[in-house]
């Protein structure tokens, strides 16, 4: 007999604890004002959470974690967690996830994964999960049950001058890197890109990360969260490098990614040097921050890969703003943060 | 170093037949099978440890649970222990046995915290005692500070000294940490050492009773192993009774980080025997080539005759030196690392004219970049076949041994010079790298070096201070100096 036991909460998790009283038919995000359901009557009801086994507000599921193909062997981080705060966990009773406040810190992914729309993130930017059942839209079910098919999802997660959109260059700065890369490798999951990233201290794997589109392009990360974007589109020709003669990418098909938090002055070298780059060498930086992931994130956008110019800069246009729209067709042209679409004046 | 841990943590431990040969576990397989829910198996496991062990070898006769010793004493210093305190204090007691020991050691953090000068003095003690730098004793207290933080057991905070103005920082146990600290209290604490003495079979019942116990305590449904353990009842409770323990207490005692392995397999024995998998000695490592030789880097200089004329008054003046270096020092080479020695406090404003002036005198042309113009991003430019060629330089104060970092620099300087036209060049001249020292290991660099030029079709070389001024010394005393070509398109580490 096997002295291996079982943890508890592993064991009575399994399909739903909840299950809806009729058919969904959509799910709508109001800012602040959460979730709501419109069932077959056409009436709307309050979300509320059916205690998913394998809580997808919690953990990133091993499929949207793999890289596959070459990248396969990249040595990432394994955390499958998707708060990068560790601020959601199961309640006593294991049925309903619960929000530490001090540690959450508003980013919106645990709600932009919720299925059902039982997470919000609040006008103090804190996330909420509705567990109450206020509408009396779901019974308790047992544990076989698998999921309701997803729901069309309309709506936003919040406005994007709500306290964590408006305040990523702060909150960047307070996370650590291990936090910081996760927040990051995780926004990019919420928009449909695959990421891995790199463990804190290992030093061997030269790139912040590695990402796999739905268009199956490969990408190099660079994260650059500091006043330090100077220095990445250099990092990411080493990338590059390392890329093509460890892993065996060819390099004409490598997506080089800058993910920093603002865009440097339009006088940077920085615009120059990616210029340059593509002038000599031929390969088309890319530079996503950290504020249009949010707002892609946050819109429930997905990016199915980095064609030509999408979020592509060059000395003479520094402005995102087209390539975001260009997924957020109703997206405001004013930016969460100084520096978010367009280099701060 | 993981496997250390992993092997303190009880995750792991070397087999019967090979010290350097690991195997999981039970523990180590608990851990894997609590998922997302580890972090209380975590804590268990690093309340765990306690010495004499027979699972980990340990210098010294300290018989402490240290993590349990630090949380307790924390409990009665205002609810947390600096980092040096956590020296001094629990991680330098030789007992945690009595009442009395912890008693003394709060006393001794009570009075350390009248003024900073106490608690450095105290630790400058420990330092000397032990033979052990303060910096390094300081490091030890990385993990398990970390460890604390993770298990959110501390946060940290400031304490104001009791004596005299000023505030040092504390790691104070947060709410949960208070709690876990306090269940200290309801656990009946057993070490290895007590467990030895029992007759076999209560060893055994003690062990796996106490092991289910820490999985009951991390989550974990013990239902299915409560039959055996029901059989084992009476040997338990005989061995309580040997030990003088109470019966309604359940004990603290780990004993996969306390037993020997010979005892641990075999009272726990439905561990599955793991198979040795075969390594190839020559595999690869997420693709790489595992122990790649970067000795085909190491470029053995060319030296051609060479008479150098045309030079300015601060060549003039380090002509003269490197001359007068070589008559006081029988050979070129110790009169190079004369020379590369007093230099060794160099700042950027003294180094970078001094790499220049160097390159010169083997007879190239060689300038510094200006300061202020950004669209210059290399240090300095070198001539040779007519092509110019960027130089990335690190001073010793910025960096005394070259790194991974120059490179990428000197890929940034090749590109921006090809691309913005203002000097001519051409793709396959080099990228110049000079810096006070080559590491011995050289390997990263060597391998990016080499990557970048399949990747690129860049060249990167790399000249220490060292063999500049080898080369230097040898073109002014023996009119001879690097040839042009080899300079112009060095890729790797010049040897001389």
């Amino acid at each position: 007999m096997s002295d291996l036991v079982s943890h508890k909460r592993a064991m009575h998790r399994r399909g739903r604890l909840r299950w809806f009283n009729a058919n969904p038919k959509q799910l709508l995000m109001r800012p602040d004002r959460g979730g709501a359901i419109q069932f077959a009557d056409d009436r709307w009801r309050i979300a509320s959470c059916l205690g998913c086994h394998d809580a997808p507000c919690m953990e990133l599921t091993e499929t949207e974690l793999s890289i596959g193909g070459p990248l396969q062997s990249f040595p990432g981080d394994p955390s499958r967690d998707v708060c990068p705060t560790d601020a959601i966990s199961w309640n006593e009773a294991g049925e309903v996830p619960t929000i530490d406040a001090d540690q959450c810190i508003g980013c919106g992914l645990c709600a932009a994964r919720c299925p059902y729309g039982a997470i919000t993130v609040d006008a103090d930017g804190i996330a909420v999960v509705e567990g109450d059942d206020p509408d009396g839209i779901t019974h308790a079910t047992n544990t076989s049950v698998g999921p309701h098919a997803t729901l069309a999802r309309a709506g936003t997660l919040g406005v994007l001058t709500a306290p964590f959109p408006s305040r990523i260059p702060k909150i960047m700065a307070d996370l650590s890197d291990t936090q910081g890369a996760l927040l990051a490798r995780n926004m990019l999951a919420a928009i449909g890109v695959t990421a891995s990233v790199r463990r804190k201290g290992d030093t061997n794997v030269r790139m912040d990360g590695v990402l796999l589109t739905s268009a199956n392009q490969v990408g190099v990360i660079e994260l650059a969260t500091g006043p330090t974007a100077l220095e990445s589109p250099r990092a990411l020709l080493e990338d590059m490098a390392v890329l093509h003669s460890r892993f065996g990418v060819h390099v004409a098909t490598i997506i080089p990614v800058s993910m920093i938090t603002a865009l440097p002055n339009r006088r940077s070298e920085y615009y120059r040097v990616i210029d340059d780059i593509r002038r000599v060498l031929g390969v088309r930086c890319h530079t996503v921050t950290l504020g249009a992931l949010c707002a892609l994130t946050w819109h429930f956008a997905k990016l199915n890969g980095f064609s030509d110019n999408l979020f592509t800069t060059t000395a003479r246009n520094t402005d995102l703003y087209p390539s975001l729209v260009r997924r957020i067709p109703d997206l405001s042209t004013a930016e969460p943060y100084p520096g978010a679409y367009r280099p701060a004046k | 170093m993981y496997t250390e841990l992993f092997r303190i943590l009880g995750w792991v431990r070397s087999t019967e037949d090979s010290a350097l040969t690991f195997t999981f576990t039970l523990l180590g397989e608990q851990v894997v099978e609590a998922g997302r829910y580890w972090r209380p198996l975590l804590g268990e496991t690093v309340l765990g440890i306690a010495y004499p062990s027979h699972a980990i070898n340990t210098r010294g006769h300290q018989a402490i649970r240290p993590f349990a010793t630090i949380l307790r004493t924390m409990l009665s210093c205002n609810s947390g222990l600096s980092r040096d305190e956590m020296i001094v204090g629990p991680l330098s007691a030789l007992s945690d046995r009595r009442q009395a020991d912890l008693d003394a050691l709060s006393d001794r953090i009570h009075a350390l915290r009248e003024g900073p000068d106490a608690i450095r003095h105290a630790i400058e003690e420990v330092s000397d005692q032990r033979g052990v730098k303060v910096n390094t004793l300081r490091n030890y207290t990385r993990w398990p500070i970390a460890i604390m933080r993770d298990l959110k057991w501390t946060t940290k905070e400031r304490e104001p000294y009791r004596g005299s103005n000023g505030t040092f920082e504390i790691h104070r146990l947060t709410p949960a940490g208070r709690k876990r600290a306090e269940s200290l209290q309801s656990l009946f604490d057993l070490r290895v050492t007590e467990v030895d003495r029992l007759p076999f079979e209560q060893k055994r019942a003690l062990s796996r009773r106490a092991h289910f116990a820490m999985m009951e305590r991390s989550g974990f449904d013990v239902s299915t192993v409560a039959g055996q353990l029901r059989e084992e009842e009476d040997a338990y409770r005989n061995a309580l009774r040997a030990l003088e323990a109470p019966d309604d207490i359940p004990p603290l005692f780990s004993p996969f980080q306390s037993l020997s392995i010979t005892d641990a397999n075999v009272i726990f024995p439905s561990r599955p025997k793991s198979t040795l998998v075969d390594q190839p000695e020559d595999g690869t490592l997420y693709e790489t080539a595992v122990g790649r030789q970067v000795d085909h880097l190491l470029i053995p200089s060319n030296l051609v005759a060479r008479h150098v004329l045309v030079e300015g008054s601060n060549q003039s003046q380090l002509r003269k030196t490197l001359q007068e270096l070589r008559r006081l020092h029988h050979s070129p080479t110790v009169a190079a690392e004369a020379f590369t020695e007093s230099r060794r406090d160099d700042t950027q404003g003294t180094f970078y004219p001094l790499v220049t002036d160097l390159i010169q005198l083997l007879g190239f042309k060689s300038s510094r970049s200006r300061t202020g113009v950004n669209y210059q991003r290399w240090d300095a430019c070198a001539w040779a076949k007519g092509l110019a060629i960027p130089i990335e330089i690190k001073s010793p104060t910025e960096e005394l041994f070259l790194s991974t970092k120059a490179v990428r620099q000197a890929i940034e300087n090749k590109v921006v010079l090809l691309a913005r036209g203002e000097m001519a060049t051409d793709r396959e001249a080099t990228s110049l790298i000079v810096g006070y020292q080559i590491p011995n290991e050289r390997g990263d660099m060597a391998t990016l070096i080499d990557d970048i030029d399949v990747a690129f079709g860049i060249r990167i070389g790399v000249i220490d201070l060292r063999a500049l001024a080898l080369l230097a010394i040898q073109a002014v005393t023996e009119s001879v100096s690097l040839e042009e070509n080899q300079f112009a398109y060095l890729k790797g580490f010049l040897h001389v």
